[in-house]
């Protein structure tokens, strides 16, 4: 679920170092390193903006890196021509040894020729040897640092307001949480779900498991009709894949973030599986190693998947409730777009001053507008943040959040509580994945480019029910009432009464 | 097991048992967490038949456990011949500690006292041993599977009850694969779920996806018409819960059979108590079952009958092979399903009497108790036939020819004393089984897996021969405040497959699939959850 301080928590700090192994067949990233190495300023400060110090470095050393690289380059190649001209020398020798005059001067001087040659080789190893671990590292800081951000974004901690949806709902009673609601008209059971599972789980109950599939089919029929392709992703992953999406196992502090399967002894040697934390994930993946049409974009597809939250960490206020969970189903959108023409934009900010708007653009305004679409004909109050620097994801360039009005949250949050997210993630996962866009402007004749991916939630099922019940509660007649937009899918039920 | 089977099908039927049944075969390899639900076993009954259990054992291809009965006998009686021993030995200890009282020194209380301390240490001694005795029990009856109904054949064929639209196959489907058929109407991806997780994970596309959705909204409009309550449980579950309800986490091979989440490592508290001991459910009559742990249902609430959706997950380790390909044998996929806790029979199977008098029909009609024998039809049978009948309704609807099975002995999963499976023809699949796979199964479990969960039944009035105490065994006195006279039980719990998405909608595919066409018609009961109303599919997108 899109929740702010949580998404940070899962993708942006991870400083760490990749805790996952690369196999053969994951996809083979390609980093536009030349763009780092050319404007080490700008990432480091962008590293800074969006409290990245561990990585605020990376794009100096990797400078620094790629002169040793060079340097190790320049002399590899003199080793090389000394190599050959040895080589020569040898042949040479080889060839007069049939004279008369040979004899040991010409022997002699073959050894000499010989083992300069083995001493050359083994220098030439060498210089191979730290080419490649450079490269590795070069790779690996490249990889650590998260997307620049856009020209919207905020920089700091402090999100912008950019619109409301619906009016404040006006109350005259003392707020009742979900849970409370949910245990009086027997729609949530947390009890049991603790017996089952730990914290952080739940059943749902009655009218509350028929609004979950009441909310899974109008999220999806508002896709539909505007032409959205529909996908049933898998929820379980390879590990590799959601690091390449920019979700990594670990936090900053450790903390495991991403539940992963265990390996039997056996099967150690294998990729790892994670269980996916967004449809982000395995959507995204649906194009790894693949090209993608100019004609087919953007590609626009919207699923329904169970995610999983490890959320070490996270208890504490939203322990309670359906707000932080461990398990819950989301819908999801994700689309694929052309990237910008200008390449100055390609890298997503910092002196955009293209006056057409850039396709992802184009495609995340439409996420935007169908999550307020949804939220605003459920009748919840929310407002709509530009987030701000620290709190994008590490693949995201620029990020709009919708958070819903909880009346039971007024202390904890003045009442706001995240339940949307749609994020600009430019060519960072198409890099990582291998996706690439066949396209006609590029050389005329079928050119490849990085598309840009855009995603965003459609219907982050538990907070919206939990929305829902808090402000549909009507404390005199003790009745919950059903959101019209959601009625024909729970048989005409208008109003949830006890009994 | 309608759950670990709905993708069992006949002809991996014999895999089917591996995944399951012998999962017992091997040692817990969990340890019970302290807030787990303590398994109350019926140790009596197995003491008093431990020939029953074991051709139970031998029935149901349990051939390790076969002595477990005839081991708890010996074991009970080695406790009741040591406690014999002990009354003795305390009764000496009292006179000795009489004695010592009385003497005034010397080599005779030198003696005495070292006497008894002696008989001290044999005391703790024999309460050491008692322990591990009842220990050794409990692990023995706990691997125990349920006992057999009189309708299960004995050995590995299944009996056909009958058929489901139609007595014989539909001619003229053809046989194309919905693998096929999947990739012409870009319904089914399995190469980029191969890139993102690998054999055995799917997804699904345009219409794949929609009928998903309907398949869904369907199942549990039928049974919601019927009364019964819509629930979500959770998909991550303990693992000790996981085997309280019948699935342990690896077979005889020391298999994988359910996922289980990695043990954080160098991690803080906070981190490893959230995955501690948590697997992935291969179906959600786990978390149902486990969402009555440590309850005492009224039984003027039963029978408690549940429906809904959840994605499961099996490792089907060893399983690959011919399934492979496709949808039929998958890692992860939704399901909904049906769970139900049913008021036990009148007379138990505690009563010896109603059980020594049960067995006219020899031992290969089942080893059931008195109701069978009496013809009334206990809860469970009832709720059991309501759910086959959901299932045919379902499966009737949706134009699929099938069969109904019951499922031989050595077909049921641990907690099964009957199961029914239905199995679809697939066209593709006519090489195999003539074409049926396994679509939906249905389960009796009676009270094994209320007696390892610890869910009761409260009845309102003190029926006389309900005054059965559960807790029986557990040291021969009351425990857990239960009054005797109260009445209570453990309750009979039943499962069943409504609607296993994948399989049903190869199936769907394949039946549906007109070759001259080149398209498929959506079933008729599923339009009106399509957009438009769609009825075929191909030939223009939606």
């Amino acid at each position: 679920m899109a929740c702010r301080c949580l998404a940070r928590r899962i993708q942006l700090l991870n400083p760490q170092r990749r805790s996952y192994t690369r196999p053969p067949n994951a996809p083979k990233p390609a980093i536009d390193l030349k763009h780092i190495r050319q404007n080490p300023g700008l990432y480091e400060q962008n590293c800074i903006d969006r409290n990245y110090k561990h990585q605020a470095r990376n794009s100096w050393r990797i400078l620094e890196l790629h002169e040793q690289w060079q340097e190790q380059q320049q002399q590899g190649r003199s080793l090389r021509e000394q190599n050959n001209h040895l080589r020569r020398q040898l042949a040479d020798a080889a060839s007069r040894s049939g004279d008369a005059e040979g004899g040991t001067k010409s022997t002699d001087k073959k050894d000499s020729l010989l083992e300069e040659a083995k001493v050359l080789k083994e220098r030439i190893g060498q210089i191979e040897g730290r080419e490649a671990a450079i490269q590795l590292e070069i790779e690996s800081l490249a990889l650590e640092l998260p997307n620049l951000s856009s020209q919207h974004t905020p920089n700091g901690e402090e999100p912008e307001v950019i619109g409301y949806i619906n009016e404040m709902p006006s109350s005259n009673h003392t707020p009742r949480s979900h849970v409370d609601i949910g245990a009086q008209l027997e729609l949530l059971d947390f009890a049991s779900a603790a017996t089952t599972s730990g914290w952080g789980y739940y059943f749902l109950l009655n009218e509350a498991a028929l609004l979950e599939q009441a909310l899974i089919q109008y999220s999806l029929s508002m896709a539909l009709a505007r032409r959205w392709k529909v996908v049933s992703p898998p929820s379980t992953v390879y590990s590799h894949i959601a690091a390449a999406c920019g979700f990594q196992p670990r936090d900053q502090h450790g903390e495991q973030q991403v539940y992963a399967i265990e390996q039997a002894e056996k099967d150690k040697a294998k990729p790892a599986l994670s269980l996916a934390g967004t449809a982000e994930i395995p959507l995204a993946g649906m194009k790894v190693n693949s090209i993608l049409e100019e004609t087919n974009l953007p590609l626009k597809v919207i699923g329904a998947s169970r995610c999983y939250r490890a959320e070490a960490g996270a208890r504490g206020v939203d322990t309670k409730g359906l707000y932080r969970v461990h398990e819950f189903t989301k819908v999801e959108m994700f689309g694929w777009t052309m990237p910008p023409l200008s390449q100055s934009t390609a890298h997503g900010s910092f002196g955009d001053a293209d006056t057409a708007k850039p396709p992802s653009t184009v495609l995340f305004e439409e996420m935007v507008e169908m999550q307020k679409d949804i939220l605003g004909s459920l009748g919840l109050h929310c407002r709509i943040l530009e987030m701000p620097s620290t709190d994008l994801g590490a693949s995201a360039s620029r990020k709009i959040d919708i958070e819903a009005f909880f009346p039971s949250r007024l202390e904890h949050s003045g009442g706001w509580g995240e339940v949307t997210s749609a994020s600009i993630c430019t060519d960072y996962q198409s890099r990582r994945l291998g996706t690439r866009a066949r396209t006609a402007r590029s050389g005329g004749k079928g050119g490849l480019e990085w598309p840009h991916t855009v995603n965003g939630t459609a219907m982050a099922v538990p907070r919206v029910l939990a929305a829902i019940m808090e402000n549909g509660w009507d404390e005199p007649t003790q009745t919950l009432a059903i959101p019209t937009v959601l009625r024909p899918w729970m048989g005409g039920i208008e109003r949830v009464k006890k009994g | 097991m309608p759950s670990p089977s709905p993708f069992v099908c006949s002809a991996c039927r014999q895999s089917a048992r591996i995944l399951r049944t012998s999962n017992a075969f091997s040692k817990r390899r969990y340890t019970r967490p302290t807030f787990a639900p303590k398994p109350t076993l019926d140790l009596k009954h197995i003491r008093q038949n431990p020939g029953l259990y074991k051709q139970n054992c031998l029935d149901r291809n349990y051939a390790p456990y076969a002595e477990n009965g005839w081991r708890i006998l010996e074991l009970h009686e080695q406790v009741v011949a040591q406690q014999r021993e002990a009354v003795e030995l305390r009764r000496r200890n009292n006179v000795l500690g009489r004695e010592l009282k009385k003497s005034d020194g010397g080599d005779h209380r030198a003696r005495m006292l070292e006497e008894a301390r002696a008989l001290k240490g044999k005391l703790a001694e024999f309460e050491g041993r008692e322990k591990l005795a009842q220990d050794e029990m409990e692990k023995l009856a706990l691997e125990l599977p349920n006992l057999s109904s009189q309708h299960t054949p004995v050995g590995s064929e299944p009996a056909v009850l009958g058929h489901i639209n139609g007595n014989t196959p539909p001619t003229g489907k053809g046989n194309r694969s919905h693998v096929d058929i999947g990739r012409s109407l870009d319904l089914l991806d399995f190469e980029a779920s191969a890139t993102t997780s690998g054999w055995g994970f799917y997804f699904l596309k345009n219409e794949a996806a929609l009928l998903e959705q309907a398949l869904i909204q369907f199942s549990l409009s039928v049974a919601l018409a019927q009364g019964w309550k819509i629930l979500t449980p959770p998909s991550l579950i303990y693992s000790h819960i996981a085997s309280a309800t019948g699935f342990l986490p690896r077979d005889q091979n020391g298999e994988t059979q359910i996922y289980a989440l990695a043990q954080p490592q160098n991690q803080t508290q906070d981190a490893k108590a959230s995955a501690a001991g948590l697997v992935l459910a291969g179906t959600a009559e786990i978390p149902f079952a486990g969402s009555q742990a440590n309850k005492t249902l009224l039984s003027t609430s039963l029978p408690l009958k549940v429906i809904g959706p959840s994605r499961c997950y099996r490792a089907e380790a060893g399983a690959r092979g011919m399934d492979t390909k496709g949808l039929y044998r998958v890692h992860e996929f939704t399901k909904v399903e049906m769970f139900a806790w049913t008021s036990p029979p009148s007379t138990s199977r505690q009563t010896p009497s109603a059980l020594d008098s049960d067995f006219e029909g020899g031992f290969e009609g089942g080893f059931d108790t008195a109701e069978d024998a009496g013809g009334a039809e206990s809860q469970a049978d009832v709720v059991f036939e309501e759910m086959i009948s959901i299932q045919t309704e379902i499966l009737t609807s949706l134009g699929l020819h099938a069969r109904v099975l019951e499922m031989p002995t050595t077909d049921l999963g641990a907690s099964a004393t009957r199961k029914i499976d239905i199995e679809a023809y697939f066209p593709s699949r006519t090489a195999i089984d003539d074409g049926y796979g396994e679509v939906t199964s249905a389960s009796i479990c009676t009270d094994y897996q209320a007696r390892r969960l610890n869910t009761k039944v409260k009845f309102a009035d003190n029926g006389g021969a309900r005054s059965e105490d559960p807790t029986e065994e557990r040291g021969g006195a009351n425990r857990g405040g239960i009054r005797r006279g109260g009445g209570t039980a453990f309750a009979h719990t039943v499962n069943g497959t409504a609607m296993a998405i994948p399989r049903i909608l190869a199936a769907l595919l394949e039946n549906g699939w007109d070759e001259v066409s080149g398209t498929v018609v959506v079933p008729g009961v599923l339009r009106k959850w399509m957009p438009g109303g769609l009825g075929r599919i191909g030939g223009g997108r939606v």
